[in-house]
């Protein structure tokens, strides 16, 4: 790492952690986060309006580069592969599709920037999003609330909320018709 | 008498101020709103034929496919790319002229939801099979659980299969876009004809002035639809005319100063030029809601015969040192009228084709030669006295025909020509070939065709010139017909039916009773606990409100001679010929286009003829004497000449080159006719020069078409040339036969 990267990541996050809690300061600044990397199981948790429970599946996801595979192991198996080209889906061991429209035919997937947030890049946040930082409680951390600006997202984005320490552990999606889905992303095992 | 035609002049005249002034009135007014110009292709098409639902779905299909619009829009980032697709989207969406395919989006949906359980993707309802109905259920849950799957509570209560998000998926043949996360595709349809020049212009300039702004942030961007081809021609067209227009108009203004030598010269003939166009292009647009954009282009004809009478009424000045109007009228009054009569008939042939565009074409000429002969003899030969400098003009025109006097053309000269002539015509009778095929009348600018290259590698379908027609006596046959067809279609053959959205009813009972016995009754209990929705009992009544069919469905539908037809584009045809099914036809638009024009090139033929035959009759009824028909002879052999040099030349004919022969005709009378006016005449000082200018501007006129690079404009030009050389050249026979006629009737 260079002086110069090292400067970067270490001015901003000194900064915050000089203003922050006892609590807050063993986490770094949202901006400094360490992107996703490798494997990380997950939890998604989807409460959809008029839906009796909450649907949950888990597996995990293993991010490397601009690739991210996401493995759902339980209650169905499904291996979504997200790339920079598209968007491949395998169902119970079956055949790889390729889902429409990439990553660009989903606009809840792509113009939110959803998975920007996932791999822990909150760079470009504030391009799209009014955003509100407050103190995670009761587990260390921040929270960060957004708002979308854009006037096209708000058919479908009501706010997002993206939790996390040393890097994103949670981000949870409120649409605009009551449904949420949340994504909490563990430790390596 | 003299009275009598005194005022019968003065009338004359007061009819042709008035007609004028309402011309301009009203072609002012026509174009002070949107532009009364159009550039579409079918307006070629026979506006009555025998099958009229092929025409109607022609028209339906034409519509649908060139109001498609796609733009591919690239970035470094996905961010990037979505801005700067909102931005053209929002930019092209000004004034209503664009609704984009999201428009259409929730009506399509609500669509699909509404019949998803008598709609199958297979289009077969044998080939869903159990294996096929269990995928159907996984793939939901697997939407359910995935980090990708959108849908909403609601849309899993009602449909616990998502065989609505399926359905989305699947039905459109093309897919959905296969885009990057960088790309962004903006598509949809233009609320105008793309062959409207000013929504040409519309979608244009929006989409040059979003690239100006968006392309140094590192934005690409590729479009495709036929409005672009369309501008694309267009733009060439008015590039061509204003060049054609511009070099033509100075040459003739050039010759007629060198001929004159006067200014006023210059601007009477301009003027008389300008009157026939405006009168010609009123009585157009009095009769159609707009004109063609080639019936320009053709207009030059009109230049070129027009200038001609403004030739001879101006030389008849000189000619007679400026004798009374009485008297110069009789001079040229008899062989304008022939030419006018005889250019007039040839015109109106032309409208016997049934083209939209020629019968515009037709009354354009027709009415503009007309006003243009009734202006010459009623208001500018009393509106052209004697000029001051009178003896110096008088003796500069007398100079110009001695000079002619002296160009004496020797025998071998003559015989040498004619043999080359009658070498090349043989030569273009033996290599005698013809086109007729739409497809290669025009280049296509090879940026758009690589621009809709990479859109069609991205997953963009285009729209489907090729279509299948289904023609039923009510709805229902028609959409079991057009099943029975895409059952015939082989793998590969894509096809944007509606009947794979909206079914025969018998189609719809056979889908339902396949999702009922494999679908829902063997696995809905075991989906809705695996998603934890209750089952819906209603989800298989129908809904209160009946769904509206989607408008981009709708305009794939018609009825015409009280049949119901289909059109279903077939987005990538292979080798397929079509069905074998009654009632349903594979119909490729240009194969139709070329049909016409090979029918219409060999009608020209028969127009040809009747053309003479008028003149035939014309000829003797003025001149009531069989040796003028001499004067068909200068015509006659132009016209064979003119249809068998390009041949020769490896210059394929067209129909355009007929239509150019049909306008010789007029002008080769012409000539001749005042060639044997000046046979008879013993003094003659003024003919020969006067054709002479006449074939020179007629050159510069139409024979500068030659130089378009649209190839029947480029036809018509070559035709046209050759002709005007070859019935200046030849004539003089009628002119000798009248020196014959007028020394055997001299006194003894």
């Amino acid at each position: 790492m260079s002086a110069v990267t090292l400067a970067r990541l270490v001015v901003p996050a000194m900064t915050v952690l000089a203003l922050a809690s006892p609590a807050m300061a063993q986490c770094v600044a949202p901006e400094t986060v360490v992107k996703l990397e490798g494997s990380h199981p997950f939890v998604q948790t989807r409460t959809l309006k008029g839906v009796s429970r909450p649907l949950v599946s888990a597996g995990v996801v293993e991010a490397k580069g601009d690739a991210i595979v996401w493995r759902v192991t339980r209650p169905v198996e499904i291996v979504t592969k997200i790339t920079p080209t598209g968007i491949t889906q395998s169902v119970d061991g079956g055949p790889e599709e390729v889902m429409g429209g990439g990553a660009a035919g989903n606009p809840f997937f792509s113009e939110t920037g959803l998975l920007d947030l996932l791999k822990g890049d909150l760079t470009k946040v504030e391009t799209r999003y009014e955003m509100k930082r407050t103190e995670r409680k009761p587990a260390a951390g921040w929270k960060l609330d957004l708002k979308p600006k854009s006037a096209a997202l708000a058919p479908y984005i009501a706010s997002i909320a993206v939790e996390g320490c040393k890097r994103v552990e949670a981000v949870a999606v409120s649409q605009a018709n009551g449904d949420v889905i949340r994504i909490e992303l563990k430790d390596t095992p | 008498m003299i009275g009598r035609e005194a005022a019968g002049s003065f009338w004359g005249a007061v009819a042709c101020w008035l007609w004028l002034a309402f011309s301009l009135a009203f072609v002012a007014w026509k174009f002070s709103g949107a532009l009364p110009v159009d550039a579409d292709i079918q307006s070629m098409l026979p506006a009555s034929g025998s099958n009229k639902v092929e025409r109607a779905a022609m028209m339906a299909a034409g519509l649908a496919a060139s109001g498609r619009v796609a733009f591919l829009i690239e970035a470094p980032d996905g961010k990037t790319a979505g801005e700067a697709a909102h931005d053209l989207e929002s930019k092209l969406r000004v004034g209503g002229l664009f609704a984009s395919d999201f428009d259409d989006a929730p009506a399509t949906g609500a669509w699909v939801f509404a019949n998803r359980n008598q709609l199958l993707c297979q289009g077969d309802p044998e080939q869903f099979d159990d294996a096929a109905a269990r995928r159907v259920a996984r793939k939901a849950v697997a939407d359910v659980y995935s980090v990708t799957g959108a849908m909403t509570g609601e849309l899993l209560k009602q449909d616990p299969f998502l065989l609505t998000i399926r359905l989305a998926e699947c039905l459109s043949p093309a897919g959905m876009p296969k885009t990057k996360e960088t790309q962004r595709l903006v598509s949809g349809r233009i609320a105008e004809s793309a062959f409207r020049l000013d929504a040409q212009e519309h979608i244009v300039a929006t989409y040059d002035a979003w690239k100006a702004e968006w392309t140094p942030r590192g934005v690409m961007a590729a479009r495709a639809g036929a409005v672009f081809h369309a501008e694309a021609a267009a733009e060439s067209a008015k590039g061509e005319m204003g060049l054609i227009g511009t070099i033509g108009g100075i040459g003739v203004a050039l010759l007629f100063f060198a001929a004159f030598r006067t200014f006023r010269s210059v601007v009477q003939s301009l003027v008389l030029v300008g009157i026939g166009l405006s009168a010609g292009l009123a009585a157009t647009l009095i009769v159609f809601p707009s004109v063609h954009v080639l019936v320009f282009v053709f207009a030059a004809m009109l230049v070129g015969i027009v200038s001609d009478y403004a030739v001879h009424t101006l030389a008849s000045g000189p000619a007679t040192n400026w004798a009374s109007t009485r008297e110069r009228l009789e001079l040229v009054g008899r062989p304008i009228t022939v030419s006018m009569a005889t250019t007039t008939l040839g015109f109106a042939s032309l409208a016997l084709f049934g083209s939209v565009l020629f019968q515009q074409v037709a009354l354009l000429a027709g009415v503009g030669v007309v006003t243009a002969w009734a202006f010459v003899l009623f208001v500018l030969v009393p509106m052209d006295p004697r000029p001051k400098n009178a003896e110096t003009l008088r003796n500069w025109w007398l100079k110009l025909e001695r000079w002619r006097h002296a160009v004496k053309i020797p025998a071998w000269f003559t015989w040498t020509t004619s043999a080359v002539l009658v070498a090349t015509a043989v030569y273009g009778v033996m290599n005698f070939s013809v086109l007729d095929d739409v497809r290669k009348f025009q280049p296509r600018p090879a940026d758009l065709m690589a621009d809709e290259a990479t859109l069609q590698a991205a997953g963009y379908a285009g729209s489907g010139v090729t279509f299948l027609l289904s023609m039923g006596d009510t709805p229902e046959e028609a959409r079991r017909l057009e099943e029975a067809a895409l059952a015939e279609a082989p793998e590969g053959v894509s096809i944007l039916a509606t009947t794979r959205f909206d079914p025969s009813e018998r189609r719809r009972a056979e889908n339902r009773q396949a999702l009922m016995d494999r679908l829902y009754a063997p696995l809905l209990t075991e989906q809705t606990e695996m998603l934890g929705v209750e089952p819906n009992p209603g989800m298989f009544e129908p809904l209160r409100t009946a769904p509206v069919l989607p408008g981009w469905l709708k305009q794939l539908s018609g009825e015409a001679a009280g049949k119901t037809f289909l059109i279903a584009p077939v987005l990538t045809a292979g080798d397929w010929k079509g069905p074998g099914v009654q009632g349903v036809r594979l119909i490729d638009p240009a194969e139709r286009y070329s049909a016409a024009f090979r029918g219409y090139r060999e009608y020209a033929l028969m127009a040809l003829a009747v053309a003479f035959v008028f003149a035939v009759f014309s000829t003797l009824l003025i001149y009531r004497r069989l040796e003028a028909l001499s004067i068909l002879v200068p015509p006659l052999l132009a016209v064979a000449i003119a249809l068998l040099a390009p041949p020769a030349l490896g210059l394929p004919l067209t129909f355009f080159a007929f239509a150019g022969a049909l306008v010789l005709v007029g002008i080769g009378i012409d000539y001749a006719a005042f060639q044997w006016e000046g046979g008879l005449q013993q003094d003659d000082n003024w003919t020969g020069v006067a054709v002479f200018i006449d074939a020179l501007t007629t050159l510069l006129s139409m024979g500068l078409l030659m130089l378009s690079s649209t190839y029947p404009v480029k036809s018509f030009g070559v035709t046209v040339t050759i002709g005007i050389a070859a019935a200046l050249c030849l004539s003089h026979i009628p002119r000798l036969v009248a020196q014959r006629v007028a020394k055997r009737s001299k006194p003894a």
